[in-house]
């Protein structure tokens, strides 16, 4: 399976490499540029991105000026600025960008926007190969080493959420939310018991762990 | 209200000034009319009294008085014979008044003033005395009578006339005078809106006048002042803006490591450089809050210490301070001065001084120069780096301002740094001269007042 490469502009190092970091704990690869000119510089040579993350304010060339050239390589684009008024996001939005994320984030929210662009995009595949097992989210169906293994519904998006996040752990009141949604009024316990179902079923028991007074996560090297 | 008042004011003493001016002159005109016939009427009188009564004395007759008197013929002398008070009228001796008046008991002749009237006559009585007889006389006072009055009525008419014509330019002249008072009251109003510019001009050169120029000066003033707080609250909100966004910076990256080192599985390479990131964010966080805490302090009124400070003091600060940075990047700190003495707070300046070579420090290029030279009131930094752009140099001075933002930060600027030294400047009555050329490198100046 290819994996997702993502251009990252962003002239302050810590938040460039942290997201680096995080991209590549989810799957992503990526490349850093910390100046908007090398990276427009760049671009004719090394364009095989899937998505590109604007900073707007970078020196040399700033996010704004940089979208019309990331865009000639049909490359989606989200903001990560810490302008937050209004204007800079309606520059941003209409100026053909797929997103526009505002510093301070949480790392979770970038890597569901990123997920959400890539799968708008159709950059990333409907099958996912991870530990042994072939999960096609546009099919719901899971194949053990060719057999097709059926999951209740709720069991195959908890699976889904923790595959797209592998690496990372994520509380059950998280999972809660992103699987059974925010209005759901349901106990943490209801997490517990589709992660048991998932491990019985799919015999997961090395791959999810069970992160102590966090949550769960999903591993595979 | 206080037209009305000055108005009625003007118009009450203009009254008692018209009536005391028009008793007085009716009272001379009258004395030098009807006076002046009286008198001489109280002359010929007393001639005639004296002249019959000596006849009357020389004989005792009546009778021949009696003829005496009709020989005068006058038709308004009257004679009495008293028993010599003067309560006393006395018995009738001859009364051939042409109108039979009886004069006795009628008239109060010791009062002033008693006119008689018959039919278009007017008649003064007078009177004279000659030991115990009594004379009486009409006076025809009728013409110095009437022309007194015509006078009188002249002087009433043209008092009026004057009167009217006063208190219409006195109408008018109040209502000059007050309606600047208006208008002003009106811009008062406006100006307690916030409208500075009324268009209301007022030009007359008189108090009011000045007091309008005076009002205009007064909006002017706020109108500057509002402007510079104004100013001041914009440059406030932005510092703010431009302070939250500096933390947050830091902030959104060790949040984003910590979330990292406590959810996902790292390599060991990752956790390092995570905590390595973190460190140098905190680093970044402190250095930033420090300089804030400088800034804020500076901010207020802190007292300056005055003293004189030799240059080569300052100058030894300052190498004692930037040396271990400069030697890192072989870079000379070249001082120069002649024994110049400066009246300044010495750690405040020294700062000013850091700050500025510091930044020096991080334009040049590795193995440069960097002079500091001291002149008679001013001090410059001088640095061969690579300049500021000439459309950024009067922005360098506000806060959180970076001419090279990434290369800043990776050198630790804040963009806090020549604000203070702006802040410090302020407080000395010092100037700060930047002349810059791109790729030539800066020179900071410091003049001293």
């Amino acid at each position: 399976m290819r994996k997702n490469r993502i251009l990252i502009v962003e002239d302050d190092e810590a938040i460039a490499r942290m997201i680096a970091m995080n991209l590549k704990v989810a799957g992503y690869d990526t490349r850093i540029f910390l100046d908007g000119l090398e990276a427009y510089e760049a671009l004719p040579e090394d364009n095989n991105y899937d998505l590109a993350l604007l900073d707007v304010m970078v020196p040399g060339m700033n996010g704004f000026e940089l979208m019309p050239e990331v865009a000639k390589y049909d490359i989606p684009v989200i903001y990560v600025s810490a302008r937050d008024d209004l204007n800079s996001k309606l520059t941003g939005l209409t100026g053909g960008a797929e997103d526009y994320i505002t510093k301070p984030f949480e790392i979770l929210e970038l890597l569901v926007r990123v997920e959400k662009v890539l799968v708008r995009n159709h950059k990333i595949d409907s099958t996912i190969e991870v530990a042994g097992l072939v999960i096609n989210a546009d099919e719901h169906t899971v194949k053990k080493n060719g057999r097709e293994i059926s999951l209740k519904p709720m069991e195959f998006e908890l699976l889904l959420v923790l595959v797209k996040n592998k690496n990372i752990a994520i509380s059950r009141e998280k999972l809660l939310s992103m699987v059974w949604g925010i209005d759901f009024a349901g106990e943490t316990r209801t997490v517990d018991v589709h992660i048991g179902q998932l491990r019985k079923k799919l015999d997961l028991y090395d791959n999810i762990k069970t992160v102590s007074k966090l949550g769960y996560r999903f591993e595979d090297n | 209200m206080l037209k009305k008042r000055i108005i009625l004011i003007n118009v009450i003493s203009m009254l008692i000034a018209f009536v005391l001016c028009d008793m007085v002159t009716i009272l001379l005109v009258y004395r030098n009319n009807v006076a002046d016939v009286s008198e001489r009427y109280q002359r010929d009188l007393d001639e005639t009294a004296t002249g019959l009564g000596s006849k009357y004395a020389a004989n005792g007759d009546l009778e021949t008085l009696k003829f005496y008197l009709k020989r005068q013929e006058d038709y308004y002398l009257v004679c009495y014979k008293t028993s010599g008070t003067d309560e006393d009228y006395g018995e009738k001796v001859y009364n051939h008044t042409l109108y039979g008046y009886d004069f006795y008991g009628s008239v109060n002749y010791k009062k002033n003033n008693v006119y008689l009237r018959f039919g278009d006559k007017v008649y003064a009585p007078i009177t004279a005395k000659y030991m115990d007889l009594r004379f009486y006389y009409l006076c025809d006072v009728t013409t110095a009578f009437n022309k007194t009055w015509r006078t009188a009525l002249v002087i009433v008419g043209v008092t009026v006339t004057v009167f009217a014509i006063m208190l219409f330019i006195l109408i008018r002249l109040t209502k000059r005078i007050l309606d600047p008072v208006a208008s002003l009251k009106e811009r008062a109003i406006k100006l307690s809106e916030g409208i500075y510019d009324t268009g209301i001009e007022i030009t007359s050169k008189d108090e009011i006048g000045d007091l309008s120029r005076t009002f205009d000066t007064m909006a002017e003033k706020i109108k500057l002042r509002e402007e510079e707080l104004s100013e001041s609250e914009r440059r406030k909100t932005l510092l703010m803006a431009n302070l939250s966004h500096e933390l947050r910076t830091p902030m959104t990256s060790m949040s984003g490591y910590a979330e990292l080192l406590l959810n996902a599985k790292l390599s060991e390479e990752d956790r390092e450089t995570a905590l390595m990131y973190m460190q140098s964010e905190c680093g970044r966080l402190s250095r930033l809050s420090g300089k804030m805490m400088k800034l804020l302090s500076l901010d207020q009124d802190q007292e300056l210490v005055r003293k004189k400070v030799s240059a080569s003091k300052l100058f030894a600060n300052v190498c004692r301070i930037c040396g271990g940075v400069a030697d890192d990047r072989n870079i000379r700190l070249i001082c120069s001065e002649n024994g110049e003495d400066f009246t300044v707070d010495e750690d405040l300046m020294t700062e000013v001084l850091v700050n500025l070579v510091d930044n020096a420090i991080k334009a040049s290029p590795e193995g440069a120069e960097i002079t500091i030279t001291a002149r008679d009131k001013s001090i410059s930094v001088t640095d061969k780096g690579r300049g500021i752009p000439g459309d950024e140099i009067h922005k360098i001075l506000e806060p959180f301002y970076m001419v090279d933002k990434s290369r800043s930060r990776k050198s630790g600027g804040a963009g806090l740094g020549l604000a203070i030294v702006k802040l410090i400047l302020d407080k000395h009555n010092a100037t700060l001269e930047i002349n810059s050329t791109l790729g030539q490198g800066t020179s900071m100046n410091l003049h001293f007042v």
